[in-house]
């Protein structure tokens, strides 16, 4: 008997070895190991021996179950591996080929420097006001100190619907209908579009401004100086940028002042981009003009503020370099999707 | 303004150089523009005098000439037609260079030595209007450079004057801010006035208009040699400043209004009829005006009149007929001051805009009239000869001569400023401006400004005068006390950076394009009429906008023709519809909004995807999108607390500019809140665009908020889905489908959707199939197969009656 069964386990490993696929391997297994299997009918011959000599027997066949299921085994693993190699081969890719491609679009850079402005006014405690772009005569010079026959209406090139009624020249008119609508302490930031009746190379028909204002108790003159220092820093991002504040006028702050900073080309060395000067002017700012207070009904005496007028386009062409007014409304694409 | 800078300099010498002097007059609030050389760089020019001029033997345009210098005499080769001797002409050297970079050397023209060469202005680089050699005056030193003798090692500094500081548009304002600035006094003396002769007579005038002209001079001069001609200085003073030369007469009412600020004008006074008025224009009075431009006057117009007609409009321009020229012996010099309120616009208005109306209507010293006529008056005496008569004064309404006081408290500037001006300093600045202070008490002043400066008038204006002069660059202080709040960021807000932002993450780009659009374009979008400008600055550019359509539009005409097929755009802006026939803004509706344009490609060209080209159901699709990132639902279901978007198609009364088969009209929770669809094939070809385009417009107002989200218990029970494909008759809607569905189902029937559809072989014409995912829920327990099929049935019986079938 153990020399059968020695040859039947060498003949099991010798199919189990030779087995070239699962299926076969499967085949090998039934043959030995199934109902009918060989290993299966000596295990269920055994019940006719002395017990003695099953239990030798049994330990025997045992053996060469364990024998035949580890060889099935690794083959098994084998034949998994290889299969699992063969098809990782077979789906390989050129990984080099570009990815399915749903490119991005982008925001517009006037939109982007809006956002930009409104995020470092909005850290200050700021929020974000809004205007009609249609507006009346009042709203849009007279409450801003700016009576009918004052040179200043002569600077804005306005667009008329009729005698009362104009595009707005300036978003300055929403800081009016601010105070008018909300007490002191204000602080808010007005964005949006501006017209002006003058085309040409530096001049757009519409363009886009933001208003500051601040109004409270007691706000100084030191008070914009500082504001100023911190948001330029902030939007050009550096931290020692130099700002200068020049005398000028607008009739609705007092003193007024122009801001210029410190080239950020040249660093103030003095280049095409400051015309040699040193300098870039960015805004227009002041101290609220007392007729202002006193158009919306506040005490000069007992309320004071700053207010800030700035050109996003303006800070859009210095901080991305664009040197050309007009791109900003072509909408070109290839202009559009620098900005992504 | 354009000066030079050795005429100030002769008023006041700061010790700065130019580019210091530039530098403080920007900070003090008069800003530098340009500053440029009086004169480009030349060398080794001097004066000599033409001694003989004879023939050249070999060419008949040349001459030769021998010049003296005053000492050696040069013979030079010239080729200058109005060559003659005993002119006086400008030599350069050998050794000289010239602007144009020539550098003289000793040459031999057609065999004949020159040493140098005469030149002409231009040759200099000076304006001239002779063609020729520069003739100089008579008296002209000789040996000595032409740069020393004209001074033009002198700069010419361009200033932007604010409309506020009208005392600063001449020298003397200038002088008088520089005084203040750097502490120093005004060195330079008026001339002594003119001797009167008494036998000359006066022109009498009358002011009718005793509000707009509060001081009216005139003084006559007779026995005049008009065709004398202005001195060099005086002409090289003019045009540094930018001002052409004429004759003497004009050259120095000019003059005087450059160096004193006061606008003067000369009549000629042969022209003129009895006595002056200063008075209003009646309608259409005509005028002639100096630059022949013949105006129509009205009655906001101030004139100057005699006895016949308007002889000038009064601060704006003189008329033709009562000009001076050449031959005119006898002149009336007007020296008046005129308000700034009847001067503003009216030049505008009239195209005219002057010297004298520039600075009239910015306002004028109204003391100033009475020194710039003898200034003036002096100057042409000197220069035309003549006799000059007493002046006649007439006055109007004094208003505007009254002192205004100023109470300005010391503890209160340092309140508004955020810095201490210590009172004696201010006192000392403003005493240089020339205002007169009293103290009322410690650190509190009675400011009297002087009459030239009408800009002050309360006390900020005075915080501005002491914060410019001290520098806006002393005011650094930290902060002041700013209240720490916290501003609001609701979260059921829908911001439109958060739209923007999507629609870039799909692939859109934004746009900006003008509010104001071609009116035969707005046609195309709209019935109601927009609203129109009354001065566009084109006709492209006429007409509010009633949609952002035609301008994206425009953008995608723009990339079409750069080779850019496929366009993806977005807009976020406003749209103007009403009228203004209401008062104020009542009539007039400003929508935000968002528009979206596609076109070309549903992807970029790619090796993993075939190209198709965009269609309805793409921009439908980013629309949902948007509408999901915004909180909207697009199914009505039992967890959906969500306002619901439905898309409804109106037969026959669509939007004008869509496509009536490819078109809806979108509506949250039953509001119409936009549109999306194809471009009517009209309005694109009429816009001259390629290809299907797909637009989509939404109002923010609709979509700007959203609901907090709220968590709900999920049910434990699994779902079941069952899936029914139909037949249906095309003309019925898959929205109306699955609304009969869903009609009077129990609300375990959770979700309906479609998930496939097929027209084509096997299908009868006017049907399609549709495949149609159920799925049930309950909540509490688990549906049993009999409950399913009895609610299936009951749909089925339902469909049956709207002629739907099973599909078999």
């Amino acid at each position: 008997m153990t020399d059968q069964w020695v040859t039947i386990g060498a003949e099991a490993v010798q199919l189990i070895s030779q087995a070239s696929d699962v299926a076969t391997l499967e085949e090998v297994r039934l043959q030995y190991l199934g109902k009918k299997g060989a290993i299966t009918q000596f295990m269920k011959a055994l019940g006719g021996l002395e017990a003695e000599e099953r239990r030798a027997r049994g330990a025997e066949i045992n053996g060469l179950k364990e024998a035949i299921v580890a060889a099935l085994t690794a083959r098994r693993q084998a034949l998994e591996q290889a299969a699992l190699a063969q098809r990782l081969s077979a789906e390989r890719i050129d990984i080099t080929l570009p990815g399915r491609s749903h490119p991005p679009g982008a925001i517009h850079p006037v939109s982007r420097m809006i956002r930009r402005v409104e995020a470092i006014f909005g850290s200050m405690g700021y929020t974000v006001a809004q205007g009609p772009e249609i507006e009346d005569d009042w709203h849009n010079f007279t409450a801003l100190n700016i009576p009918l026959t004052h040179p200043a209406r002569a600077m804005h090139d306005t667009f008329y619907f009729d005698a009362e009624r104009l595009l707005r020249t300036h978003t300055s008119p929403v800081q009016i209908r601010t105070m008018q609508a909300n007490p002191p302490p204000l602080k808010v930031i007005a964005p949006g579009r501006v017209y002006r009746c003058d085309s040409d190379m530096t001049h757009s028909p519409m363009f886009h401004q933001i208003e500051v204002l601040y109004l409270d108790e007691e706000v100084r003159f030191t008070d914009l100086r500082a504001t100023l220092e911190q948001f330029l820093g902030a939007l050009f991002e550096q931290e020692d940028l130099s700002i200068r504040l020049r005398p000028s006028f607008f009739p609705f702050t007092e003193p007024s002042a122009e801001v210029d900073i410190q080239c950020v080309q040249c660093h103030g060395k003095g280049c095409r981009v400051c015309k040699k000067t040193g300098w870039i002017e960015v805004l227009g700012s002041g101290m609220v003009h007392p007729n202002v207070l006193r158009s919306v009904g506040h005490d000069p005496a007992k309320v004071s503020g700053f207010a800030i007028g700035m050109g996003v386009e303006r800070l859009a062409m210095l901080r991305y370099g664009v040197d050309d007014l007009r791109a900003f409304f072509d909408n070109d694409l290839r202009f559009l999707e620098q900005f992504v | 303004m354009r000066f030079s800078e050795s005429w100030l300099r002769e008023w006041i010498n700061p010790p700065v150089d130019t580019a210091g002097l530039g530098h403080r007059l920007t900070m003090v609030g008069l800003e530098v523009d340009a500053i440029e050389p009086a004169a480009p760089h030349f060398s080794g020019v001097v004066i000599v005098e033409v001694q003989a001029v004879e023939p050249h033997p070999e060419a008949d345009k040349l001459k030769i000439t021998r010049v003296s210098d005053g000492g050696a005499i040069f013979q030079v080769v010239c080729g200058a037609s109005n060559v003659q001797a005993g002119m006086r002409v400008p030599l350069a050297k050998i050794g000289a260079e010239l602007p144009s970079g020539l550098v003289i050397q000793s040459a031999q023209l057609r065999g004949i030595a020159s040493e140098g060469m005469l030149c002409s202005a231009t040759e200099l680089g000076l304006p001239s209007d002779v063609d020729g050699l520069w003739a100089l005056p008579a008296d002209a030193p000789l040996g000595t450079s032409i740069r020393d003798w004209l001074q033009l090692d002198d700069a010419v500094i361009e200033l932007g004057i604010t409309p506020n500081r009208g005392d600063a548009l001449s020298v003397l304002g200038l002088a008088r801010d520089c005084s203040a600035l750097f502490d120093l006094d005004i060195t330079h003396q008026d001339t002594l006035a003119a001797a009167l002769d008494a036998t000359v007579g006066t022109q009498l005038a009358r002011i009718d208009a005793t509000s707009d002209c509060p001081t009216y001079l005139t003084q006559v001069i007779t026995d005049i040699l008009n065709q004398r001609k202005t001195p060099l200085w005086m002409t090289e003073r003019l045009r540094r400043a930018g001002v052409k030369s004429i004759e003497p007469i004009v050259d120095v009412c000019n003059y005087v209004m450059l160096e004193l600020g006061q606008p003067l004008h000369a009549f000629d006074r042969a022209t003129l009829n009895g006595d002056l008025q200063v008075r209003r224009a009646t309608s259409q009075e005509p005028l002639l005006a100096l630059n022949k431009q013949e105006l129509l006057l009205d009655s906001d117009c101030l004139v100057i009149a005699d006895s016949q007609a308007v002889v000038a409009l009064a601060g704006i321009i003189g008329g033709l007929d009562s000009a001076v020229h050449a031959a005119t012996t006898a002149i009336v010099l007007e020296s008046a001051h005129f308000t700034p309120e009847v001067i503003a616009s009216r030049a505008r208005r009239l195209g005219l805009s002057t010297d004298a109306s520039f600075r009239f209507e910015r306002g004028v010293d109204p003391a100033l009239p009475a020194r710039a006529l003898a200034r003036a008056t002096a100057l042409i005496l000197d220069i035309c000869g003549g006799k000059a008569g007493p002046v006649a004064t007439a006055m109007g309404s004094s208003s505007e001569l009254v002192a205004k006081v100023i109470e300005l408290d010391m503890a209160w500037a340092t309140r508004r400023l955020g810095l201490e001006i210590a009172p004696e300093l201010a006192k000392k600045f403003l005493s240089r401006l020339g205002c007169v202070i009293k103290e009322l008490g410690v650190g509190i002043f009675q400011v009297t400004p002087p009459s030239h400066r009408f800009d002050l008038s309360i006390p900020e204006d005075l915080l501005e005068e002491l914060a410019r002069l001290l520098g806006f660059d002393a005011f650094r202080a930290p902060m002041g006390r700013a209240p720490l709040t916290i501003g609001t960021r609701p979260e059921t807000e829908n911001s439109s950076a958060r739209i923007a932002d999507f629609m870039a993450k799909r692939g859109y780009f934004e746009a900006i394009t003008y509010s104001f659009i071609d009116p035969a374009v707005a046609v195309l979008f709209h019935d109601a009429p927009s609203i129109a400008l009354a001065n566009p600055i084109s006709s492209e550019m006429a007409v509010m906008r009633q949609s952002l359509w035609p301008g994206l539009l425009q953008a995608v005409k723009y990339n079409q023709n750069r080779q850019q097929t496929r366009v993806r755009l977005f807009e976020l802006g406003r749209v103007f519809t009403g009228s203004l026939v209401e008062k104020d803004l009542d009539g007039v509706q400003e929508t935000d909004q968002l528009a979206a344009v596609i076109c070309g490609s549903r992807l970029p060209e790619q090796w993993a995807e075939k190209t198709v080209n965009v269609d309805f159901f793409d921009l439908k699709g980013d629309c949902e999108a948007l509408l999901q990132e915004l909180g909207f639902a697009l199914t009505q279901g039992a967890a959906h607390e969500r306002p619901v978007v439905t898309f409804r198609v109106l037969e026959g009364a669509g939007h004008k500019a869509l496509h009536p088969g490819q078109s809806a009209e979108i509506l949250i929770n039953g509001h119409a809140c936009g549109w999306l669809g194809a471009l009517h094939p009209d309005v694109a070809e009429r816009m001259d665009l390629t290809g299907a385009i797909y637009v989509l417009a939404l109002d923010l107002h609709a979509v700007n908020k959203r609901r907090l989200p709220a968590n709900r218990p999920r049910s434990r029970f699994p779902h079941i889905r069952r899936d029914l494909a139909l037949l249906k008759p095309t003309t019925l809607s898959v929205a109306e489908l699955l609304a009969l569905i869903q009609a009077d189902s129990p609300t375990c029937l959770h979700a309906v959707s479609v998930f496939d559809r097929y027209v084509g072989a096997g299908i009868e014409p006017g049907f399609e199939s549709v495949a149609v995912k159920l799925i049930f829920q309950e909540f509490e327990r688990t549906l049993t197969d009999d409950e399913i099929i009895g609610i299936i049935s009951n749909i089925r019986a339902k469909l049956a009656q709207h002629h739907i079938q099973l599909r078999t």
